[in-house]
């Protein structure tokens, strides 16, 4: 499935008549990029991403799918191009065995069964869960289940994968093994948003951000960038790597502003000391 | 219904501040007086009386049609099955080989609308009582503290059933489950979701039990207290009297 594209055209929304949850987003995500999608809890990022699968549609404004308006189209149509993975993997899984329930989504998309089967191999073993193939998903451990359920959206390879806080609930090496699975899927060509509260993570291991506040976009690019904008610092000051804090605390040494990783302050700590050490010669 | 997990809606009115065994008697009140007497006439004051009650507690507008549109399907469909099947009065000859029955329709209608006044009554007690309020005047009832939780526990996990319904709908449709068509293949296809809701509600009771017992619940000898107290004021007395008199009336008045 080549990689798919996202417009949104002055997009807004409401649960409830005169509370706005999205107020005129305009956005546009390119296909192939991998973009994390941060703001506090009520900012509107997983209303947002529901507009790009179907499951909500706009008050007003458009949402366009590869240049193709998506107002008319079902759910169940658009799943062949927009995977969405659930923040809770309880609200998917129901099959008696992992097999059956990665298969679920293939087995709609009207695979044959060759295809459904092979799949359906390759994403267990890409996920380490061979060994539970034939358990029943629902008593798996937790972090477990939630791989399944990322597992078995993975398998339809939509063009874009949408994931809502995937990585609550996981340890950090899950996490990274999670991450290098998107990664190595966004390299053969799917466009990746992610929802997180881990700015650690976003800062570390993805290159592009969009931050959400009050239902509107307040930045959106490069990841360094969008978390060195004052819009986005300030809101997210608390939530910001404690690197980022240690060198905003050396900010009087020479410490620059931009430092949100680990590397970031190796980096800024050698170019202080080589300064240091010029200005004592 | 409100998203917080309760059918309770917030607002600051008489019906609201009314003493909750004063509600819950109104509410028995009424079931008797529509269970009692199948008229049309008392059936209908009963209705008006609590769309005035209704909107006397400035409910959403949204929350009297939630009533209307749940009992829809039994609204339409005990008339047309009285029509067909329960022979009551004179038939009618439709089409030369179905037989109707107008006066069983009527009877039907009247049943549909005696359920939905019930309703409606009981809505404005789970509309209008802050659940721990609620709690505790069952509680003052006498009814034991035990039966009342888990009373309480089933409303309030009735909102959040659905809502896991809705989640789950929502999850099976982005994995391509189509739902549309409709009887038993309808049925079938919506297994996906009717399972993983069980499943949940199971994980739920048993996340639930647990939570209980680790705040120990059920601990023996011991005389609970309550945060909230409910207690008579001069207008409950007067509610009171007011509910004992009109559903005496009610009960026997002569309607034609």
């Amino acid at each position: 499935m080549p990689a798919v594209s996202l417009q949104t055209r002055d997009l807004t929304f409401s649960y409830l008549p005169g509370s706005p949850v999205l107020r005129g987003i305009n956005l546009e995500i390119a296909a192939d990029t991998f973009t994390a999608v941060i703001g506090q809890n009520g900012s509107g990022k997983t209303t947002l991403m529901k507009h790009f699968n179907g499951l909500l549609r706009p008050a007003s404004g458009q949402v366009l799918v590869d240049g193709e308006d998506i107002s008319r189209q079902p759910v169940s149509e658009l799943a062949r191009r927009v995977g969405y993975v659930f923040q809770n993997p309880d609200h998917q899984i129901f099959s008696a065995s992992t097999r059956a329930e990665v298969a679920f989504g293939l087995r709609n998309l009207g695979l044959s069964e060759g295809d459904v089967q092979a799949r359906t191999d390759q994403v267990l073993e890409e996920f380490h869960l061979l060994p539970y193939a034939h358990r029943q998903p629902a008593t798996l451990s937790f972090g477990l289940r939630r791989k399944v359920s990322i597992a078995a959206v993975f398998a339809m390879q939509p063009g874009l994968l949408i994931l809502d806080e995937p990585t609550s609930g996981l340890d950090w090496k899950s996490t990274q093994e999670l991450l290098d699975l998107l990664h190595a899927r966004n390299r053969q060509g799917t466009t990746i948003l992610l929802i997180t509260h881990d700015l650690r993570l976003v800062a570390d291991l993805i290159p592009r951000c969009l931050a959400m506040s009050a239902g509107q976009v307040t930045a959106h690019g490069a990841t360094h960038e969008v978390l060195a904008n004052p819009a986005t610092n300030g809101a997210l000051k608390n939530g910001l790597p404690p690197v980022h804090q240690l060198a905003a605390s050396l900010k009087n040494q020479g410490f620059p502003a931009n430092v949100f990783t680990v590397d970031d302050f190796g980096a800024a700590y050698r170019a202080t000391s080589e300064s240091l050490r010029g200005d004592a010669a | 219904m409100n998203n917080l997990g309760t059918f309770y809606v917030p607002r600051e009115s008489w019906v609201h501040r009314a003493d909750p065994r004063v509600k819950l008697l109104l509410v028995a009140a009424l079931w008797a007086v529509l269970l009692l007497r199948q008229s049309f006439d008392i059936t209908l004051a009963v209705l008006l009386l609590l769309h005035a009650l209704h909107l006397a507690a400035r409910l959403p507008r949204e929350n009297i049609g939630f009533i209307w549109k749940a009992f829809l399907p039994m609204l339409i469909l005990i008339p047309l099955l009285w029509s067909v099947f329960s022979g009551v009065g004179a038939p009618l000859s439709v089409l030369g080989f179905l037989r109707v029955y107008p006066q069983g329709a009527m009877r039907g209608m009247l049943l549909a609308l005696r359920l939905v006044s019930m309703a409606f009554a009981l809505f404005l007690w789970l509309y209008t009582t802050e659940p721990g309020v609620m709690l505790v005047g069952l509680v003052k009832l006498n009814i034991p503290y035990p039966w009342v939780l888990v009373f309480s526990m089933a409303l309030h996990y009735i909102p959040a059933v659905q809502a896991l319904y809705h989640s789950v709908s929502e999850a099976q449709q982005a994995r391509g489950l189509r739902l549309e068509g409709g009887g038993f293949q309808r049925l079938r296809r919506m297994m996906p979701i009717l399972v993983t809701v069980m499943i949940g509600g199971l994980r739920m009771t048993d996340q639930l039990t647990r939570a209980l017992e680790a705040r120990a619940f059920g601990v023996k000898g011991v005389r609970r207290t309550y945060l909230r107290e409910v207690r008579f004021r001069p207008a409950d007395y007067a509610y009171l009297a007011m509910i004992l008199l009109g559903t005496a009336a009610l009960l026997m008045i002569q309607v034609g």
